[in-house]
């Protein structure tokens, strides 16, 4: 086999292994909805490495995808990871994004990194309040019905069991 | 050649060779360095076959391993007690440093295959670290040495073998098998220049006092200064780095370990990484286990299994009092009920013998053992008339009398089977699968187990529990093994549930 066949056999083997069901293929990396997704899954499982990971190969695969690197950045925050926010704001800023949007970046980003805030960017409104208006690229549903229908199922298995707890 | 024929060609040699590291005194370091070349050529022969063998080996590859264990254990006491001795004090440098790297080497050695045999040795942190601070005295704990190991010529130093030796000490527990562990050492192999101690950084630090018995300890950065301090930031650029390579699809490091399955790298970076982030993080204890006393149980394997006994009742209504066959015999008991009756449905009977709330020890005789794999998903009931209980296999270790502890990791909580109905129109089928309840209250943990052509049919299902009908697909995979995979899903729609007819 050639050695270029070899190492794309290898990485869909390692993307399939690492990160079943969602990304089997490379190319899957190019579908935001695939991967936004599936990045949700992982960050609601807790998987904080394996939802980062997944952004940064997509990165890779698409280096001039927004979407990627502003998901990126509102998981760092929300992972509280100054390193991996740092670099995903760089990446948005070469590629020059629209201004609203750079200025929410600034507004997110400014509050854990201080060269943001030292450097005079401008602030958004929001930033004194307790809990920063989230820009939600990384897609979450608004609608917490499913949220809702969860809790239902969970209880209504439970009761159907004798109301024994699941452990 | 096989792992039996190159034992066996070798055995009057490998039995020759354990004698005369026996009888290595605590001033023969020429000896010592002689007897070097003769163990890497005879154990690279035969570790290597063993690296290809599925999960159990057979008592030939078995007896190959307790011989490699034994010899590298020897070699490593040998080469800890010259280090020990006034021999190192002689010159030339080179010669002392080779002699304390050699013996820090084989005691890294005896430390990865005590785990592939399941022998219980304790780490030799203590003399570990009184050969470290001898060489540290002689200042040759940083003198470059090019060794020849695994037969391959090596630049490492006293230093850098000694904290891999440290790092597999650590890494080599859990469920770690042989083949992931080797990975491991073969990165760290790789890693060797970075291999080193730094003065003391800020915040949590994996350090090591060599005037201790303690191995590597996580913890704060001792105020008297006393301690070496491994090198953080340059072992998390490595595992990136790495990492990085793994995602272009390039297998690191070259050698041996690049034949592995893909599975076996990813699951050695796993326990890496959280090796790593710990770092960052206060430890966690694990889970406290309960010694049980040997009480026989039936280990149902593989998803039909699973799915037939949480159907069955407990206690089945017609039965044939066959009584209760030796399970050490056989591994496996006869049948009791009319079903199994006609279709033979074999038994496999297992020995608990400690539990804890993330896992469940079972003693397995080794006929019982034949076609386990790990990951496989099993279940078992601990009490007579209690609820089963879900697990995948996750370890396997030789233990006593030729039986086989194998370590189960328990999947969710009391598992129940739903009848589901398949509702997107693509066929009208009914399915009976295996619900998996979490520990949340919020259900977010609640899983299906299922097989893969089930989750890849991203089918839409109804079920009804309670006074309501719900609608579910299954999205996104919890876990997964060989034939199951435990699911994910969410919730479409609900319904209050149809009055039946009267």
């Amino acid at each position: 086999m050639e050695p270029g066949a070899e190492r794309a056999k290898n990485r869909d083997r390692y993307l399939a292994l690492r990160f079943p069901h969602a990304v089997t293929r490379a190319e899957q990396l190019r579908s935001t909805e695939r991967v936004l997704g599936a990045a949700r899954n992982y960050f609601d499982q807790a998987k904080h490495d394996r939802c980062m990971e997944l952004l940064d190969v997509a990165i890779g695969e698409c280096p001039s995808s927004l979407p990627y690197l502003l998901a990126r950045i509102e998981y760092a925050y929300l992972m509280n990871n100054e390193e991996a926010l740092r670099q995903a704001v760089s990446g948005v800023r070469s590629l020059d994004p629209p201004p609203d949007t750079w200025r929410r970046v600034v507004d997110l980003a400014g509050r854990m990194l201080d060269e943001l805030r030292v450097a005079g960017h401008a602030r958004g409104e929001a930033q004194d309040a307790p809990w920063p208006d989230m820009p939600n690229w990384i897609g979450v549903s608004m609608d917490l019905t499913g949220d809702a229908h969860a809790i239902e199922f969970h209880r209504d298995v439970r009761n159907a069991l004798g109301g024994e707890a699941p452990r | 050649m096989s792992i039996s024929s190159a034992h066996t060609s070798r055995s009057a040699e490998a039995g020759n060779l354990l004698a005369r590291i026996d009888a290595l005194t605590g001033s023969s370091a020429d000896a010592f360095l002689a007897l070097h070349d003769d163990t890497d050529r005879l154990v690279a022969g035969v570790e290597q076959p063993l690296f290809a063998s599925e999960l159990v080996w057979t008592d030939a590859e078995l007896q190959a391993a307790r011989w490699i264990h034994e010899v590298e254990s020897a070699m490593g006491r040998a080469g800890l007690r010259l280090a020990r001795s006034g021999e190192i004090g002689r010159p030339p440098r080179a010669r002392s440093a080779s002699i304390v790297a050699l013996a820090m080497h084989y005691a890294g050695e005896a430390m990865k295959w005590a785990t592939a045999v399941g022998a219980r040795s304790a780490a030799p942190c203590a003399t570990l670290n009184q050969a470290m601070s001898a060489a540290i005295g002689l200042g040759i704990a940083r003198e470059p040495l090019e060794l020849t190991i695994a037969r391959q010529a090596r630049r490492c130093s006293v230093e850098s073998l000694y904290v891999r030796t440290l790092l597999l000490c650590r890494f080599a527990g859990g469920n770690i098998t042989c083949r992931q562990l080797e990975i491991l050492d073969a990165l760290m192999w790789s890693w060797l220049p970075i291999l080193h101690t730094v003065p003391g950084p800020a915040g949590q630090t994996l350090h090591v006092d060599v005037e201790s018995s303690d191995g590597l300890r996580l913890g704060m950065a001792d105020p008297d200064g006393r301690c070496m301090h491994l090198d953080r930031d340059a072992l998390e650029r490595a595992y990136d780095a790495t990492l990085a390579e793994f995602q272009a699809g390039n297998i690191v490091p070259e050698g041996l370990t690049a034949s592995f399955p893909m599975s076996d790298h990813i699951a050695a970076l796993d326990v890496m990484r959280r090796g790593l982030r710990r770092w960052m993080q206060v430890p966690v204890a694990r889970a406290p286990r309960l010694q049980v006393a040997g009480k026989d149980v039936e280990l149902f394997r593989g998803l039909a299994a699973v799915a037939a006994a949480i159907a069955r009742p407990r206690a089945p209504m017609l039965t044939i009092d066959v009584g209760d066959a030796p399970p050490a015999l056989s591994g496996t008991r006869p049948h009791r009920d009319l079903v199994d009756a006609v279709y033979e449905t074999p038994r496999h009977i297992v020995q608990l013998r400690d539990l804890s709330s993330s896992g469940i020890g079972v003693s397995v005789s080794a006929p019982a053992l034949a076609g386990l794999t790990l990951n496989e998903i099993v279940a078992l009931r601990l009490r007579d008339e209690g609820p089963l209980v879900l697990g995948k296999i996750a370890r396997v270790l030789p233990a006593q009398d030729g039986r086989r502890v194998v370590g189960i990791r328990r999947l969710g909580g009391r598992a129940v089977l739903m009848k589901m109905d398949r509702i997107d129109g693509a066929s009208a089928e009914t399915w009976h699968l295996v619900h998996v309840p979490g520990a949340e209250a919020s259900g977010r943990d609640d899983a299906y187990l299922v097989t893969e052509s089930q989750l890849r049919s991203g089918a839409t299902l109804r079920t009804e529990v309670g006074q309501r009908s719900y609608d579910l697909c299954l999205d996104r995979v919890r876990d997964r093994g060989p034939g199951w995979v435990l699911a994910g899903f969410g919730i479409r729609a609900v319904a209050a549930r149809a009055k039946e007819c009267a």
